[in-house]
């Protein structure tokens, strides 16, 4: 695995390390790749097969997920909020990560259906449950 | 997992899908259920559903029950595009549900 780490030819270009980004997981190793226009340091997983696919793989985002540690201000400051309004950060958020004004739009919109709601818990959580389940999805 | 987490048995979310007919809930369960399914599958509420909804619940909740089941479709959509990867925790919590397909 030593051929993916920062400094060998393989990880500079940013079609590669773009690619090698769907493949890794954090897990607390620093590698280089590119991303937001630049190449930059980021902590991520031991390697998965570097041949597979995300469709071969349904347990692999297809975009990167910004830590919380590696993530620049602007998403770093709405990470905090979620925090501090008692949320962990979920992939999804990390997600939402790659673009801070619907990471912060996010933040608006879980905030009002989870905290400051009067709508009943239960209520909420059947109809987000019913929804999801009927939209097939997996998270 | 969110819904054991304010109190739904695995029951209860096992049976969502045939709630008229399951005692575990109760007119406002499946009122909500019905509601949810109607807005996923049709997006069409009609007169008699809605009168309903605004018979059982105040404006300010409905806007919000309107906004949890926009909020599952917004997040399911981000999903299925990026296929975001689950969280530890939450494999972790569902892989004993036999309702849920994670993991499968």
């Amino acid at each position: 695995m030593d051929h993916h780490l920062p400094g060998n030819s393989r990880v500079r270009r940013p079609r590669v390390t773009e690619k090698f980004a769907s493949f890794a997981k954090k897990e607390g190793r620093r590698v280089l790749q590119y991303y937001d226009g630049a190449f930059r340091y980021r902590i991520v997983d031991a390697f998965r097969d570097n041949h597979r696919t995300a469709s071969e793989n349904p347990h692999m985002s297809r975009i990167p997920l910004i830590e919380p540690e590696e993530a620049p201000p602007e998403v770093r400051a709405v990470y905090d909020k979620f925090q501090a309004s008692g949320f962990r950060i979920f992939n999804v958020m990390k997600m939402f990560g790659n673009n801070h004004r619907f990471l912060e739009a996010m933040y608006s919109l879980t905030e009002g259906v989870y905290t400051h709601a009067k709508l009943s818990p239960r209520y909420r959580e059947l109809a987000y449950l019913r929804a999801s389940q009927l939209n097939s999805c997996h998270y | 997992m969110l819904g054991r987490s304010i109190g739904l048995s695995d029951d209860e979310m096992g049976s969502m899908a045939d709630a008229e007919n399951n005692p575990l809930f109760d007119t406002t369960d499946r009122l909500v259920l019905r509601y949810a399914e109607v807005l996923t599958r049709e997006n069409r509420v009609s007169d008699d559903l809605y009168a309903a909804l605004a018979a059982r619940f105040p404006r300010e909740e409905l806007v919000e029950l309107c906004f949890a089941v926009g909020l599952a479709a917004l997040i399911n959509r981000v999903h299925a595009t990026f296929q975001t990867d689950l969280d530890a925790k939450t494999r972790g919590s569902v892989g004993d549900a036999s309702f849920c397909p994670i993991g499968r």
